[in-house]
């Protein structure tokens, strides 16, 4: 399943660089690879791990002329900070859940900009940035959906263990 | 809490936030090292994107090519309308390339004339767009011509018909080029006829507002819009657009591209205007070193 999330990530990424569109757009686009690595890290924390997280987001970071490491760094932290809360959130209401998600994108997004403000690099367009948190949130479900319909990722039932043994 | 026998959790927990707390600072730390030495980054990231994207390149033609055939199709339910519209068009057209044909004559001739050699080191080299920036926050595409192709920074972009940004950073196989509506583009242009200055700012719109202009009473709307050779950022007289009145009273370039579909772009060839540095042989007499070899050629 890591390959998966792996395949699945870089597949977002190169659908974003595909030259569809070369004009300036009024909108942003949402970042669905940090709304799938949150809705895997929510449900199967064992899925997403921390270096691996890394490795694609840093990818990503690079392919898409983003300030490297930033981005990647603030994505690593709410993403665990959503594992951490992944054992509670679990026996929730899927509002609950999306909840999270959604203070956890913001919050990556936003404090992404204002950092870059900080550091004095040029930055556009407060409303692009949130066009894409709006965006990012509402296609959470549709994130969770598909991975559920075609992928499989579901929630650990009770008792179920991992090849190591231990309790999810 | 009843005891439990010892899990691995309890000694691997520690242990990933460890991980965790290297990996941000490692990454903070590659922000702050692309914050203070950007270039060697940049560099770093032009050779990640000359390894990868050309490897996807056969991936990448069919799903564009696909997404394009769609939109196509879905122009076809308009095209009744285009049709006449484009007749309408033809027969303006018509009486212009009268016009037209007879200014070449007459150009070709005073040309002819005047004996005047238009600069023939201007050639370009064509490539097709592989990839865009893929973010909303910047303007820029990806060509499949690099550094092998003879590609430098800094030379300017094409297509068939204006200006569409420079080359700002050069791979191996693939080139980066920044479009003029990115925020961080800024090209010197002149304004024809009147022949005013102007800075040409991207600022993420596809009319990229036109800044530092001398007198703005003498630009009107339509007028041409220009490239200079100022700095020697671009050869001079590219075509870049038409002056337009933004609603706000701002003018801003109409640009002459087509950046709604950017599939070839032609890279100039511009290895900058000749300077002339020595002082010429009227005012001081040559440097005693050449002299003689000079002579011995020239007597050969």
């Amino acid at each position: 399943m890591r390959a998966v999330f792996v395949g699945l990530s870089l597949m977002l990424i190169f659908a974003h660089v595909l030259p569809l569109q070369t004009a300036p757009t009024r909108w942003a686009a949402p970042d669905l690879v940090l709304a799938g690595a949150f809705g895997w890290g929510l449900r199967r924390p064992d899925y997403v791990p921390a270096a691996l997280f890394v490795l694609v987001v840093l990818f990503a970071d690079l392919m898409l002329a983003r300030a490297p490491g930033l981005y990647t760094a603030l994505a690593l932290l709410s993403l665990e900070g959503l594992k951490a809360r992944a054992s509670r959130v679990r026996d929730m209401p899927f509002s609950v859940e999306w909840f999270a998600a959604a203070v956890a994108i913001a919050s990556t997004i936003l404090l992404y900009r204002i950092i870059l403000a900080m550091f004095l690099v040029e930055t556009l367009e407060l409303k692009l940035a949130l066009i894409q948190i709006t965006l990012t949130i509402l296609c959470y479900p549709v994130v969770i959906a598909t991975s559920w319909l075609f992928f499989g990722l579901k929630k650990p039932s009770l008792g179920e263990v991992n090849a190591l043994g231990q309790r999810l | 809490m009843a005891h439990e026998p010892l899990r691995s959790d309890e000694f691997s927990g520690p242990l990933k936030r460890l991980v965790v707390v290297v990996l941000v600072l490692l990454l903070i730390g590659v922000f702050i090292l692309w914050r203070i030495d950007s270039p060697r980054v940049e560099r770093f990231r032009t050779a990640v994107i000359d390894k990868v994207v050309p490897n996807f390149s056969w991936a990448m033609a069919p799903v564009t090519g696909a997404a394009n055939v769609v939109s196509d199709f879905q122009s076809y339910q308009k095209i009744y309308a285009q049709n006449q519209e484009l007749r309408r068009e033809l027969q303006q057209m018509k009486s212009w390339r009268e016009a037209a044909l007879q200014l070449e004559q007459e150009n070709a001739r005073l040309l002819d004339l005047n004996n005047v050699r238009l600069d023939p080191r201007l050639t370009y080299i064509t490539g097709v767009v592989l990839a865009d920036s893929g973010s909303p926050y910047r303007q820029s595409v990806l060509l499949n011509v690099g550094a092998r192709d003879g590609i430098l920074d800094g030379w300017a972009a094409m297509d068939g018909i204006g200006l569409v940004g420079r080359v700002s950073g050069v791979g191996e196989r693939t080139s980066r080029v920044l479009m003029l509506t990115d925020v961080a583009s800024r090209v010197p242009v002149s304004i024809q006829p009147s022949g005013q200055r102007g800075l040409i700012v991207g600022d993420n719109t596809l009319a990229p507002p036109i800044d530092f202009i001398e007198n703005n009473d003498l630009v009107r709307p339509g007028d041409r819009v220009v490239t200079n050779g100022d700095g020697d950022v671009f050869p001079a007289d590219i075509l870049i657009g038409h002056i337009a009145i933004a609603p706000g009273g701002r003018m801003r370039v109409r640009l002459a591209a087509d950046y709604e579909r950017l599939e070839f772009l032609r890279v100039l060839r511009n290895y900058g205007s000749e300077r002339i540095s020595d002082p010429g042989r009227l005012v001081l007499p040559a440097e005693p070193v050449n002299a003689p070899e000079t002579e011995a050629s020239a007597n050969e």
